[in-house]
């Protein structure tokens, strides 16, 4: 719903509420009269309420949305160094060929 | 004086590789997002709670139809269950968009705490040090290795540092478009929560008109009461104030923090941290040649 849509039909229901409830509370109205501008009166304000409700549950689906998108956007962030867990694998992965070679040339030494 | 050279180029371009992150701008967004964050779930408690209010008049208005009696004591046609697979309310909705804009500002104090560049250090001295230790153990010393293990740590972090701020870059960059938009939904939001907290007061307050009886203690108590409805009134709007004050400082901190991420780099006031650097760079190699040299057969 356009904003501009959306702010006259609130003016209009608005000023409905008004009406009725100048009517509650005039003096020379009966009491029949009083009790049906009341009935409306209240109805209107329901209705204004109702009105709130679809607004705010009507941006839901926009929400929803954008908290995909922002979700996309942290999930892009390296927050660490993406190549880090490979140098420190390789780094393990190097010690050890070092020990072993290490060992291989202690025992070559020995004659073993 | 050529050593220097090199390495204030070098500090130059890592520093101006991806500028540095603002510290005084993320510090006024995390305030300001923290405060709106509080202050809107509590308003989303609110509307849950007005909502529901409003619920119950209007099935109070209208009592629900009432249901046939069933045909058969056991029914007949075996109705196959159905996936729980409810979709989250508007209000719920409200929570999660507060929760990825905390995880969202959580990255941003990640990326600025820089916490990988000590790990990222670590690594690299692991990796020299492992080159050392094969370079003995096939019988062959690199003169001044260990000198150079700091060195080669220092660029590292630098490195590091680039990067991290590149990242910052990048998600101020992609996301604060996005949380615009989400502070955009957050103020119509405001408007509806007072339009409907409005429509529920304007009906209590003419229906305790409307119960009072005519003696003066009734009176007295109707005349109270509708003081107390229009002071709850008040108190939620000042509330309803409050938050949309926060959501617009909010928005102001992401504009100043995209401006000062987003600035060329002033070469003036960051020539203090090019030089730090560069000294630092410069005392590491000095070390590693000394190291080296005297370690020359």
């Amino acid at each position: 719903m356009p904003a501009s849509n959306e702010t006259e039909i609130v003016e209009l229901m608005t000023d409905a509420a008004a009406a009725l409830k100048a009517l509650n509370d005039a003096d020379g109205a009966d009491q029949d009269t009083k009790d049906a501008a009341y009935e409306a009166y209240v109805d209107v304000l329901r209705l204004i309420g109702l009105h709130a409700v679809a607004s705010y549950e009507g941006r839901t689906a926009l929400l929803t949305g954008l908290i995909a998108e922002l979700a996309e956007v942290n999930k892009s962030i390296q927050v660490s160094n993406p190549i880090v867990p490979y140098v420190d694998e390789l780094t393990k992965i190097g010690d050890k060929a070092v020990d072993l070679f290490k060992k291989e040339k202690k025992a070559a030494a020995s004659g073993g | 004086m050529r050593i220097q050279r090199t390495f204030l180029l070098l500090a130059f371009l890592l520093l101006a590789a991806c500028g540095s992150i603002p510290q005084q701008e993320l510090a006024a967004y995390t305030d300001a997002v923290t405060a709106a964050r509080t202050s809107g779930e509590q308003m989303t408690q609110d509307w849950i709670a007005a909502r529901a209010e409003l619920t119950r008049r209007e099935v109070a208005k209208k009592p629900p139809p009432k249901t046939p009696a069933p045909t058969f004591a056991i029914p007949i046609r075996w109705t196959p269950p159905v996936s729980d697979t409810t979709p989250p309310t508007a209000a719920q909705v409200r929570l999660m968009a507060w929760q990825v804009i905390a995880d969202y500002t959580a990255i941003l104090a990640a990326l600025n705490a820089g916490k990988s560049i000590d790990t990222v250090k670590e690594s690299t001295g692991n990796l020299i040090n492992l080159v050392e230790k094969a370079a003995s153990a096939a019988g062959s010393a690199i003169p001044g290795a260990s000198a150079i293990v700091p060195l080669f740590k220092e660029l590292a972090g630098q490195l590091e540092q680039a990067r991290l701020n590149g990242e910052f870059k990048k998600a101020i960059n992609k996301g604060t478009p996005i949380l615009r938009k989400i502070l955009t939904v957050f103020r119509k939001d405001a408007a509806s929560h007072y339009q409907l907290r409005a429509a529920l007061a304007n009906e209590d307050y003419v229906r305790v008109e409307r119960e009072a009886g005519k003696s003066k203690a009734e009176q007295k108590k109707m005349r109270l009461q509708q003081l107390r409805i229009k002071a709850e009134m008040d108190e939620f709007r000042n509330s309803l104030n409050a938050y949309y004050t926060l959501l617009d400082q909010t928005g102001q901190s992401i504009d100043a923090l995209i401006k000062a991420t987003n600035k060329p780099i002033d070469f003036k006031s960051e020539a203090v941290r090019i030089l730090d650097t560069a000294n630092t760079l410069k005392t590491h190699w000095v070390a590693y040649q000394n190291a080296r040299n005297e370690q020359k057969p």
